[in-house]
């Protein structure tokens, strides 16, 4: 086996190659990457679910005095449920607004991880110094991740089970 | 009768003598004044059509079918807050709290006067007004019918000393479930399926659901509407099954709010003066929830009951509310375990709220689907929100309530009257934060004489196209201060019965 010398047009795309196929091999599995694949999503991709899931995480804890978590009742399935219906223009503002959630928020604490891999407690620091920010924006944006989060969890027929005692609306 | 993606595979063409596009309380009212003329009357409808058994509790599946964009359509300013637009055949009456409130007779002078309006006035008003409520079936309940969050509010009310009543609404038998905003699961609400629209349908109309109008096509010789375009599109992949022109003598709009301007603006039609999608209003709220010793269970109450107008000469009225608990949670501040907890409580909740007659106004702007709302409230709207939570909470505070739960930046929570006194005495504006959603999108193709200045005149005829009508509440020259439903069939039945009487 003879080696043979590479020209000089190889070495500059070998160069190319490493300077920048690897970099945005790792921003992408650094985006893309370390999330558990789902099945059954119509919109959510398996990132969105579990930036979904992170937030729900903070603003319902598992063990809450309803006695419903959100993964009982299947939480970023219900999100995808909900979004998947949407005009696209609110289904791509959703996903902006995820993407945001996840790589910009911690930044708010001087955290460099993503949302979903802080701790609840750190999420938690973090959506109370914007809801106590003295900027409107930021007040109304965690206000607004708490209203989505509230309305797919209390709407669900688990927890109003849990809540209401019901009543025959038929006439 | 009622028309299903379903019986479509390919594109067709109708000929009638008028079409509607909204199946609203506007459209709905229209449809039914002309058919019953003898009018042949074709309505499009963006949603589908339901009965009582499709309104379950499950809120995505309500938020989906019956509210434009999920019910999430936000406004962009000094505030963020949510609008609500209905949609299917009932349009907003299918989702509203059935209040059934008249104009008011000092908002429709100040139209009158602001628009210079012709034969626009309370008394003019006055049969049409009486026409739809014996239409639509206005009953007051028995104070002991509307459940325990309406009398807990009537309490409050006497022990201050505020005037009150129980609200007009347009039910048969209401069995007061709390469940109006999901669509009525009784079938005792008489939204304008029930009434207008079957009548209109009794008498030859066809109603297309799940039609989006695509273009309006205006003939530019003679400068009138012609012909428009739909798609009929599957509600569950939200993808175009067919295309459906109809040609027609008249066109009306009852699109509502956000629908109608979108229509004319992305068709670059009737806007010669340039107030088509201005001057846009939404009568803001604020809410407040009161948390009682004894069970309240709202979710067996009506869900908006009693009112009470002591404030409304400042344009602050306040209502009993009851909201599915998905939005209740909305009004406990913090997040994690402490709200959670709270909710664990949600039988003990009681809710009510203050809408104000806004005076800020906003505007519209749309590309492609997407609509972009600007509405800056003003010092004035913002002082009136204060007050308006500020008034609501001291009702429940003198019913009994043990906590109240104000969610403004400031302070949240609050046990005892006068701690609530000296708060708001300190604060008489808020700000932004304290703004629950906007109730009710209004104005955005306002009426008036003046061409230069408005979009319509007083019976809905467009300025610059003579055979296209509106009828809905974007018409309104500005807010109303009380529900809108009534006041939108009142006009669609006088414009529509003009609209015959000039028929050519």
């Amino acid at each position: 086996m003879s080696f043979k010398k590479p020209t000089r047009r190889q070495v500059l795309l070998g160069s190319l190659a490493t300077t920048v196929l690897a970099p945005l091999s790792y921003i992408l599995s650094v985006t893309f990457g370390g999330y558990a694949t789902r099945t059954g999503l119509k919109f959510l991709t398996s990132k969105e679910a579990a930036i979904a899931e992170a937030l729900g995480e903070v603003m319902i804890p598992e063990e809450n005095a309803i006695g419903v978590s959100i993964y009982q009742i299947d939480f970023a399935n219900e999100v995808d449920r909900f979004l998947s219906v949407m005009p696209s223009h609110n289904r791509n503002g959703a996903s902006l607004l995820f993407w945001i959630v996840e790589h910009l928020f911690p930044l708010r604490c001087f955290y460099f991880r993503k949302f979903t891999r802080l701790t609840i407690a750190e999420r938690y620091k973090i959506l109370s110094r914007f809801d106590e920010s003295p900027s409107v924006g930021n007040r109304a944006l965690v206000r607004g991740l708490k209203a989505f989060v509230h309305l797919i969890y209390y709407n669900h027929p688990k927890v109003i089970g849990q809540i209401e005692i019901g009543k025959d609306c038929t006439k | 009768m009622i028309r299903r993606p379903e019986e479509f595979d390919s594109d067709f063409n109708l000929d009638t003598d008028v079409v509607v596009v909204g199946a609203g309380p506007g459209g709905g009212a229209a449809a039914y004044v002309l058919a019953s003329a003898g009018r042949k009357v074709v309505v499009l409808e963006l949603g589908g059509h339901f009965s009582p058994k499709d309104f379950t509790k499950d809120g995505i599946d309500a938020l989906t079918n019956l509210y434009q964009d999920g019910g999430q359509r936000f406004t962009l300013g000094n505030a963020f807050f949510v609008t609500m637009f209905g949609k299917g055949v009932g349009g907003g009456s299918l989702v509203n709290s059935a209040i059934s409130f008249k104009p008011p007779d000092k908002v429709v002078k100040f139209w009158a006067d602001q628009g210079n309006l012709k034969d626009f006035s309370p008394e003019s008003l006055k049969p049409f007004v009486e026409k739809v409520q014996k239409k639509i079936n206005i009953e007051i309940l028995d104070v002991s019918k509307l459940g325990r969050n309406n009398t807990v509010f009537k309490e409050g009310l006497e022990k201050l000393g505020f005037k009150g009543g129980v609200v007009p609404r347009n039910t048969l038998g209401c069995v007061a479930c709390g469940r109006c905003f999901y669509g009525c699961p009784s079938g005792a609400k008489q939204s304008v399926d029930k009434n207008f629209i079957s009548k209109a349908m009794g008498a030859g109309t066809d109603v297309y659901t799940y039609a989006r109008v695509s273009r309006i096509d205006i003939n530019e010789k003679t400068n009138q509407f012609e012909s428009l375009m739909a798609v009929i599109y599957d509600p569950k992949t939200l993808k175009t099954k067919c295309r459906l022109t109809v040609n027609a003598k008249h066109l009306v709009l009852a699109g509502g709010a956000v629908g109608t301007p979108s229509l004319l603006m992305k068709n670059k039609i009737c806007n010669s003066s340039g107030q088509v999608g201005q001057n846009f209003r939404c009568h803001p709220s604020t809410s407040v929830t009161g948390i009682f010793d004894e069970p309240i269970m709202g979710y067996r109450s009506v869900v908006q009951g009693y009112y009470s107008d002591e404030f409304f000469d400042k344009d602050i009225l306040l209502e009993t509310y009851w909201a599915p608990a998905g939005m209740f949670g909305l009004t406990i501040p913090g997040m994690g375990k402490g709200p959670v907890e709270v909710m664990k409580n949600y039988k003990n909740f009681a809710g009510c709220g203050a809408m104000i007659r806004d005076e800020s106004s906003g505007s519209l702007s749309f590309e492609g689907e997407k609509v972009q709302i600007k509405y800056v409230l003003n010092e004035r709207d913002l002082k009136l929100l204060t007050e308006g939570m500020f008034r609501s909470a001291e009702v429940l505070l003198a019913a009994g309530a043990k906590t109240i739960y104000a969610d403004n930046p400031l302070k949240s929570k609050f046990e005892s009257l006068t701690e609530l006194r000296n708060f708001f005495d300190q604060n008489k504006n808020l700000g932004p934060d304290i703004v629950r959603e906007g109730n009710h999108g209004l104005g955005t193709c306002r009426m008036g004489e003046d061409p230069r200045k408005s979009v319509v005149n007083s019976f809905g005829r467009s300025h610059d196209i003579k055979n296209l009508w509106i009828f809905d509440v974007s018409t309104f020259p500005g807010a109303l201060g009380v529900n809108p439903q009534v006041t939108i069939m009142t006009l669609a039945l006088r414009g529509a019965e003009y609209l015959d009487g000039n028929f050519h």
